[in-house]
């Protein structure tokens, strides 16, 4: 199978992940920790590279309610004004890695080393070179071009690409998810990190996807009986639903679980390959979780990776233990506030209580500020 | 003959030291109240955790989910009891009168709500006990950790020495167990267990006044005299050694 993965990710001076590693990703992860540990940073520093795939990295700031782009820099310490990253990622028989180092000043990556397959790029000072086996080395003088972001925003690449294919949502907000979008005729739009667009992203499915979504929300969400989408004057694309004993109604009266589940599972019809939930448990019945994390570890066709963030023991109990040991990472912040991430249950008291409890119940029953205490000694 | 299966947390406290073929200074506490009470064979069939929870990882009850709350607001306490299971387990493989000692440290740094804690751990050791119908289940839990009772032991200027289960119990305090004992016994924190262990066995840890290792004493007093038919102690029995006041 052609598998699209984030493989680890290192990252120096991103607000709390000051010098941080994750590798070995598997396609299904789940983020843990107590408040404030860095699990969101994680999820949103994801979504700034992708914005520097982009190139709108303005704009990403814009939204991310910044004042300044410094204000993502690690806080004390000596201040240095870059970012440095590190991806290494499957890209179905290929292997990439990119390093880059993000400039503050210039708001764009002004180092990039990109490796995909047998082929290297490398960009400085304006020009990237190409090299490929048996092949002259390529050279592109890109001069004092006028962008943000990475170079390969600009020259398109399979790692450039999935990184673009990398979706964030964070706190949904369920009056964005129900109103209604503006679609410009022959465009799709995506869902955007807070919900908004859901509508126009709904409406822009084909007939049969829209059909096995509502069957997919049916199988969590029994009630509701029929899914459609009203296209009115100028673009704009409202969600209308009726339910066994109500005749049709707006989106705008479901509850915010239901609009959340709506969220939530129609990221599998998306051409994305990295689908990243913060909080994904947030306003679902515990009753449907078993069925929700089933579905996360099978989500979308081809299989997308996902990886969420979670506060939830009930969640992480419906994982195997062998599922468990890969794929929950346990993220904490040590005395000067940087943020660091272990493999939970490779912490040798957690390992043990996976052997006799539950993940969730291994969770539920350590106390997460002691044990982050104790690994940041 | 006295058999127990007995586990702890590490070398330093009631685990046997393979590598240089140790007695830690619990088992020899352990040892010496029994040589005193009784002139029977001991066997101490030591098991550490990761063994126990090795050998029962394939053999889980189905979860149950539980969470900490109002009724249980005390962490580790889930596993503890799940521990103790695992353990009588082992103890009958070796044969109905073999008894089963479980040592945890308290690791809970603050003094608010401490005793609740200890009586939670230990109430936790024995729902894993019974829910193996396993009476010969005895808890070691020091208050705060085993560098208490040393420290109780070798203190012999100390009129009242309880107020050792008073340390922090927190490795990074500066009042902690580890660093007072090092502190006392003229060494570092790491050098503690290989100078303690060689003057433990001088000691009568039967004279121990630590209220925690009283408590510990008296139920494995109680357990032994079940497993050889003696009577038991005066005043005590399998129920008021149970759950401390």
């Amino acid at each position: 199978m052609n598998m699209f993965k984030i493989d680890r990710i290192s990252v120096k001076n991103f607000k709390s992940l000051a010098d941080f590693e994750i590798s070995d990703i598997p396609m299904f992860s789940c983020l843990i920790g107590i408040n404030g540990s860095g699990k969101t940073t994680l999820l949103q520093f994801l979504d700034f590279v992708k914005s520097l795939m982009n190139g709108n990295v303005h704009q990403w700031v814009n939204e991310q309610g910044l004042n300044n782009v410094t204000e993502l820099l690690t806080l004390g310490g000596e201040r240095k004004y870059s970012i440095d990253i590190e991806i290494d990622a499957t890209l179905g028989e290929k292997k990439a890695f990119w390093k880059a180092k993000f400039n503050t000043r210039e708001m764009r990556c002004t180092v990039e080393t990109l490796r995909e397959g047998v082929v290297e790029y490398r960009y400085e000072y304006g020009k990237l070179n190409i090299s490929e086996p048996d092949k002259k080395i390529q050279v592109i003088d890109y001069g004092p071009s006028n962008y943000s972001g990475s170079i390969f925003s600009f020259r398109e690449t399979g790692f450039s690409k999935f990184i673009r294919q990398c979706r964030f949502l964070g706190v949904l907000d369920p009056h964005a998810i129900a109103q209604s979008s503006r679609v410009a005729k022959a465009q799709s739009v995506s869902v955007e990190s807070n919900g908004r667009n859901l509508s126009g992203f709904i409406a822009g499915l084909s007939a049969d996807n829209q059909r096995n979504l509502l069957a997919q929300i049916q199988n969590f969400y029994a009630p509701l009986k029929g899914m459609e989408i009203k296209r009115q004057q100028f673009g704009w694309k409202s969600l209308l639903l009726s339910e066994l004993e109500k005749s049709v109604f707006s989106a705008t009266n479901l509850s915010y679980g239901t609009l959340r589940l709506f969220v939530l599972l129609s990221q599998q019809f998306t051409d994305d390959k990295v689908i990243l939930f913060d909080e994904v448990e947030n306003g679902l019945n515990q009753e449907l979780f078993e069925k929700f994390v089933a579905k996360l570890q099978n989500y979308g066709e081809p299989k997308k990776q996902v990886i969420v963030s979670t506060h939830s023991g009930l969640f992480l109990n419906y994982l195997t233990d062998d599922q468990a040991r890969s794929g929950v990472f346990f993220l904490y912040k040590d005395k000067i506030g940087h943020t660091h991430v272990r493999r939970f249950f490779d912490i040798p008291q957690m390992s043990e209580k996976l052997n006799v409890l539950g993940p969730g119940e291994a969770m539920g029953d350590t106390d997460l500020m002691e044990l982050s205490d104790q690994l940041s000694d | 003959m006295i058999e127990f299966v007995v586990c702890g947390e590490g070398s330093s406290d009631l685990r046997h030291d393979a590598f240089n073929d140790y007695d830690s200074p619990l088992a020899i506490a352990v040892r010496n109240l029994l040589d005193n009470w009784y002139s029977e064979e001991v066997i101490m069939n030591m098991v550490s955790r990761s063994e126990l929870s090795d050998a029962n990882k394939n053999d889980k009850p189905k979860r149950k989910a539980y969470v900490r709350g109002a009724k249980n607001p005390y962490p580790n306490t889930v596993s503890i009891s799940a521990f103790s299971a695992c353990l009588a387990r082992k103890a009958v493989e070796h044969g109905d009168a073999c008894g089963a000692i479980l040592f945890e440290d308290m690791d809970f740094p603050s003094h608010e709500n401490r005793d609740k804690y200890y009586r939670a751990m230990i109430a936790a050791m024995h729902s894993g006990f019974d829910s193996e119908n396993f009476r010969m289940g005895v808890p070691m839990v020091p208050i705060t950790r085993s560098e208490s009772w040393m420290l109780c032991l070798i203190d012999k200027e100390a009129a009242q020495k309880s107020y050792y289960e008073n340390l922090s119990g927190s490795d990074n305090s500066p009042n902690s167990g580890k660093k007072v004992l090092a502190n006392m016994l003229g060494c570092t924190e790491h050098e503690n267990y290989n100078v303690i262990r060689s003057m433990v066995e001088s000691y009568d840890w039967n004279l121990l006044p630590a209220p925690s290792f009283i408590f510990f004493k008296n139920r494995l007093h109680v357990v032994s005299a079940l497993m050889l038919h003696e009577a038991f102690p005066d005043g005590l029995n399998l129920e008021n050694t149970k759950i401390p006041n």
